[in-house]
């Protein structure tokens, strides 16, 4: 700011006039603003891209003969040919330590074909075992009233020591799945 | 800082490189940016994400905010860094999440956090402001790279022991026998971070590397 | 710390002295209420070492040497005096009782370690540390190795014929869910209070803890009004909440956690009245654990947590001085 000692033009004058400080912050406020409209414009495929990409590699796990799918407002209807291969739908477990996001594919005869974890948080070694397949090759073949932890009636074996995170994704797939067969059937 | 005047502008630019990478290195002296070296030092690859991320940000600020200093008005300087901070903070986060998705997701909530970590601000009101811009790239890259090799520190220990082998961008570089069947997870866990900076901290007193406070 | 050759030591060396807690009732060093601690603690471990056999002494063995040599090292790192006060052992001794008892021995070093140089001397050594260091190192390695820290085993007796060849049989907690014991209550209570029971090597035996407790109390050396007040705590509380009272009493760490963990001098109020919140509150905090936690035992968190409570508790439950007046609320207005 010392700099400005040296200047006596008409620009000092607008420096010190009381409204330019309001001036200057709108000036700022509008190129930042645009900058991130622009970056966001370019961006913005890019990322809807990624998101698809993603998804379509998961799907492509659970149903390997699958030769496109179709996005229903609450899950995925997934084609080998002309067939219904089945049917995916994304679901969230409420673990130990947060969320589990976890993606599961049910065939066209409503048993579970697989499933896999997307993203959790639960304790490293214990509750994120849950994301291996010994746990979710578990989950394979059971039908809805099957998916549950053996002590409450199910068939899947709870992880020693991750009883909590383990019941989570039991817990939260027969629920989503009820809900998203219910729909299924009232849709055809 | 200015009473370096006297020296040629080339040696004044290495001054002000290194100065922020070990004498006012953002953690270890000024303890500084705590919330992302705590939170995202869990791997190297975080650690790196964050650290150009840093590097990014701090440049472009300090290089806008050295060009508008002698028409920024005092009294709305603060809110004026803030956005232009903002405005560079969320082009990185959409560039990341539209090109690197893996890193945009490991590194979460913390992207968005660089607007409120304290050296970019702090770099701002202390140089940028007052320096002319090829200085300010100096302060930014030696203060950028300063944290980075902080973050970098952090998490070598933290992966190392939390894991139990070191990994950079999914190439394994080594991994330990046995403790990478059975590795520490409390390393990996938030209060890792805070023994792991904790001692470093106390480890760089005892070596009498960081005298000056 | 206040024997004489310290004394002078430090008198030569010009420091200024000044005492900080334990301080201890005239007659004993803390040298000599150490040693008797750690005679008091000879039962535990020779229980320990009937029930789990030859693998529970070297556990103690590597514990103790750990922290020996930790504290020893870390006084020459930080140029401080080294006094074999005896602390150090107390501290591997009932480090090592609170462990299961097939750990690994790398975990145990590392363990007890974590107890000497983090819980104990990056506080400031004896004296100046918040967290007991024996369970401070058994929670870290609770969260460091979850897997280890929880795969109990029933009792292996050494001196039981056919000892060399029973493999190790896994069995959970009592404490937890799937814990099933097949024999009347009867028996499950005798097998609790003498410690024929699944658990850490030193904590099953109700026994061994509860006579080198009591020998602690005669001695005036431990307050008995935080044992009896937690454990009074949780038996009330488990009664209230319809739990088997004898079972939540004698199982788990609850008897070496109230006699030996939670009277620890340093880390728990100096006054009687203090000292009956903080039971208390340990005891309410293992109800919680036990009863809503997601862990099945709940003492070592529980005593952890009070801990940090203690310097609170020592500002606000103080004794009022004789002839103290109240003073009159707000004299003139400000």
């Amino acid at each position: 700011m010392e700099n400005n000692k040296n200047s006596k033009s008409a620009g000092r004058k607008i420096l010190e006039s009381k409204i330019y400080p309001l001036v200057f912050l709108v000036i700022i406020v509008l190129i930042s603003v645009s900058l991130i409209m622009v970056i966001g414009n370019i961006t913005q495929a890019k990322i809807a891209q990624q998101r698809d990409a993603e998804i379509l590699k998961q799907l492509n796990i659970i149903f390997p003969e699958m030769t496109d799918f179709k996005y229903l407002d609450k899950y995925y209807e997934i084609y080998a040919g002309n067939d219904i291969a089945g049917f995916a739908f994304t679901l969230k477990g409420k673990g130990y330590g947060g969320d589990i996001n976890m993606l599961a594919g049910i065939d066209s005869n409503y048993n579970v074909k697989a499933i896999s974890i997307l993203s959790n948080t639960e304790t490293p070694g214990l509750g994120t075992k849950i994301a291996e397949s010994s746990f979710t090759d578990q989950f394979k073949g059971l039908g809805q009233q099957d998916v549950g932890l053996t002590i409450d009636g199910g068939k899947i074996d709870a992880i020693t020591g991750a009883t909590i995170s383990s019941k989570a994704v039991a817990d939260a797939l027969r629920g989503q799945m009820e809900e998203i067969i219910e729909l299924i059937k009232n849709s055809n | 800082m200015s009473q370096l005047k006297e020296i040629s502008p080339g040696k004044k630019f290495w001054v002000e490189f290194v100065k922020g990478i070990v004498v006012t290195n953002p953690v270890f002296v000024l303890v500084l940016g705590l919330c992302p070296a705590l939170a995202v030092t869990s791997s190297i690859d975080n650690a790196l994400g964050m650290g150009a991320g840093v590097i990014f940000v701090l440049l472009c600020s300090n290089i806008i905010i050295s060009l508008i200093r002698k028409i920024t008005p005092d009294m709305v300087r603060i809110p004026v860094f803030i956005v232009v901070i903002a405005t560079f903070v969320t082009i990185l986060s959409l560039v990341f999440e539209a090109y690197i998705p893996p890193l945009y997701e490991s590194l979460g909530i913390y992207l968005a956090l660089i607007v409120v970590n304290c050296i970019i601000l702090g770099r701002a009101e202390a140089f940028a402001q007052k320096n002319p811009v090829l200085y300010s790239i100096a302060d930014a890259f030696g203060i950028g790279i300063g944290f980075t090799v902080s973050l970098l520190l952090v998490s070598l220990f933290r992966e190392i022991l939390g894991t139990g082998s070191l990994s950079i961008f999914g190439f394994t570089l080594f991994s330990i026998p046995v403790l990478s069947e059975t590795p520490m997870a409390f390393f990996i866990m938030p209060p890792g971070a805070f023994l792991v900076l904790g001692l470093l901290l106390a480890l760089f007193r005892w070596l009498g590397v960081l005298k000056n406070e | 710390m206040d024997s004489k050759i310290d004394e002078t030591k430090l008198i030569d060396s010009g420091e200024v002295y000044i005492a900080h807690p334990p301080h201890i009732w005239g007659g004993f060093s803390t040298a000599k209420v150490m040693y008797i601690v750690l005679a008091a603690l000879a039962l535990p471990s020779a229980a320990a070492v009937y029930f789990f056999g030859p693998r529970a002494l070297y556990l103690i063995i590597v514990s103790m040497a750990t922290a020996l040599l930790t504290e020893f090292a870390i006084k020459k790192l930080r140029k401080k005096p080294f006094y074999m006060d005896g602390s150090a052992l107390i501290t591997g001794l009932l480090f090592a009782l609170v462990l299961p008892p097939r750990i690994p021995f790398w975990m145990a070093i590392i363990g007890a370690a974590f107890s000497i140089a983090i819980a104990k001397e990056a506080f400031g050594g004896l004296g100046f540390n918040i967290f007991n260091p024996a369970l401070a190192g058994r929670a870290f390695l609770a969260i460091c190795f979850p897997a280890a820290m929880t795969s109990w085993y029933l009792p292996a007796k050494w001196f039981v014929p056919g000892y060399a060849a029973a493999d190790a049989i896994t069995s959970a907690s009592p404490l937890s869910e799937s814990y099933i014991y097949e024999g009347t209550r009867a028996a499950l209570y005798k097998d609790l209070f003498f410690g024929n029971i699944a658990g850490s090597i030193g904590e099953t035996s109700a026994l061994a803890i509860l006579i080198g407790g009591i020998i602690l109390i005669v001695l005036r050396l431990i307050d008995w009004r935080i044992p009896a007040v937690y454990i009074g705590t949780v038996a009330l509380g488990s009664l209230i909440f319809g739990n088997d009272v004898l079972f939540q009493v004698l199982s788990g760490g609850l008897m070496i956690g109230a006699f030996f963990m939670a009277t620890d001098y340093v880390t728990s109020p100096v006054t009687g009245a203090g000292r009956i919140v903080f039971a208390l509150g340990a005891g309410i905090i293992t109800l919680l654990i036990r009863n809503f936690g997601s862990l099945p035992e709940g003492v070592a968190f529980s005593i952890l947590i009070m801990n940090a409570f203690t310097p609170l508790i020592d500002k606000y439950v103080r004794p009022k001085p004789f002839g103290f007046v109240k003073k009159i609320a707000k004299k003139d207005g400000k």
